[in-house]
């Protein structure tokens, strides 16, 4: 039998060290709160780290998808150590590449461009819960 | 708190605790009956929606209660919420460290976060109106449902 | 100690799930941006954790200040773990309670949440002079 997940956990970085961490940080709760709201979970990555059963148990039994600033990918490896490999990995910094116009140069103040970026960003988180969870419903609809 | 002490609804990435020996109203407060007297607080599960509490207030001790009258209410960043009292009777003692350390309150609302003793005027009569911890989990289980969503969000 | 081993290493929490996690952050990209850029360095919880040599060498080497959100304490916790030496805790909640200010959510701390991490930022910078005057 296949268990069927309606929802994915996510894990942003803290984003401390680069503007791309603030950028995660928001795409992220803008997923959880206005674009896929019935579908997400957040994952409290330092709350993680410090030993939370709770937010571990619910990375082992549900989807999980790493949003990274950097390609340390701290929430990447952070979730595989504790609770399991996510799902799929954003690494943002990558995505940016793709729009080399838009720059992020503050890590507190975003600017029109870094606020471009959080779109981008969180639509494609968005567009990466879709398909974590069309994949999900498609195998439990088959059985 | 081990799991034979208390029921445990588990919903996604939360735990809410709903020990076996305590008393319940339907505003998710507690009684532990000692006597003539209860310890009043409130259920995991309202510290968890009530966020973190940053300050607590409470009626003066001496203060005549009714049973659902407000003893204390506690402020969180995102509200401002009243224990309502389960059972009736005079306040005899207060929780003062909830003064200096209302985190206690989110991190052990069952032990150290307790609100206030009561000495009780009328249990028998308060009884029928409360529930025991089976009854709340049942109570607890419908409001999670239609809480679900908001768990975890604007927090 | 010469001027360059003179420092305090920040340790925010940081957290996502409230919004006093981003004032914690807040807080400290003021401190570390704006008060005392030479006196301090940010150390992020995550490439602590996961071994990112700079992060662990620097809670070993210099005084900590943990700034935490909630009660969890997870900056506190994480610290004591990794053997870091402690120095001064900054608790957001307290601060909260303090200036009389609430930040509005997680993703925008709004105006309040701005001047609550401000105020809790000039503390901590007093906070850092005094350890490092020891």
């Amino acid at each position: 039998m296949t268990i069927v997940k309606d929802k994915v956990g996510i894990v942003s970085c803290s984003g401390e060290d680069l503007p791309e961490g603030t950028i995660s940080r928001i795409a992220t709760r803008i997923v959880l709160e206005k674009l896929r709201p019935d579908d997400t979970v957040t994952i409290c990555l330092p709350l993680f780290l410090a030993g939370s059963q709770d937010e571990r148990a619910f990375a082992r039994a549900f989807p999980t998808i790493a949003v990274d600033g950097c390609s340390k990918k701290c929430a990447e490896v952070g979730t595989q150590k504790y609770s399991g490999r996510p799902v799929a990995t954003i690494v943002v910094s990558e995505i940016m590449k793709r729009h080399p116009h838009l720059k992020a140069k503050s890590r507190d103040n975003l600017g029109d461009e870094e606020k471009e970026l959080v779109s981008i960003i969180a639509e494609e988180i968005a567009k990466k819960v879709d398909e974590v969870l069309g994949i999900k419903k498609k195998s439990g609809a088959s059985n | 708190m081990k799991n034979e002490d208390s029921y445990q609804l588990k919903v996604l990435k939360w735990t809410f605790q709903v020990p076996k020996d305590l008393l319940y109203n339907e505003n998710d407060c507690w009684a532990k009956i000692e006597g003539h007297r209860a310890r009043v607080g409130i259920t995991d599960f309202l510290q968890s929606m009530a966020t973190d509490i940053i300050f607590v207030e409470f009626k003066d001790v001496g203060t005549e209660i009714e049973q659902l009258d407000e003893v204390a209410s506690f402020e969180s960043t995102k509200t401002v919420l009243d224990l309502i009292s389960p059972v009736s009777g005079v306040i005899v003692e207060v929780n003062e460290k909830l003064s200096e350390r209302p985190e206690l309150v989110n991190q052990d609302p069952y032990g150290e976060g307790w609100f206030a003793v009561l000495k009780l005027k009328d249990f028998e009569s308060d009884r029928e109106n409360l529930l025991d911890a089976q009854k709340y989990f049942e109570v607890l289980k419908r409001k999670v449902e239609l809480e679900k969503e908001k768990l975890g969000k604007q927090r | 100690m010469s001027a360059e081993e003179r420092k305090v290493a920040i340790v925010a929490c940081a957290g996502m799930d409230k919004a006093l996690g981003s004032v914690a952050r807040a807080c400290a990209f003021k401190v570390v941006q704006d008060l005392k850029p030479k006196e301090s360095v940010l150390v992020c919880i995550p490439p602590l954790i996961i071994g990112v040599n700079s992060h662990s060498e620097w809670i070993n080497k210099y005084p900590v200040v943990t700034i935490d959100g909630c009660a969890e304490r997870c900056a506190t916790k994480i610290v004591a773990e990794k053997r870091g030496k402690i120095r001064g805790r900054v608790f957001i909640p307290n601060g909260v309670k303090k200036h009389g200010l609430k930040p509005e959510t997680s993703a925008e701390i709004g105006p309040e949440g701005e001047e609550l991490a401000e105020k809790i930022a000039d503390e901590t910078a007093l906070l850092i002079d005094k350890i490092l005057r020891k």
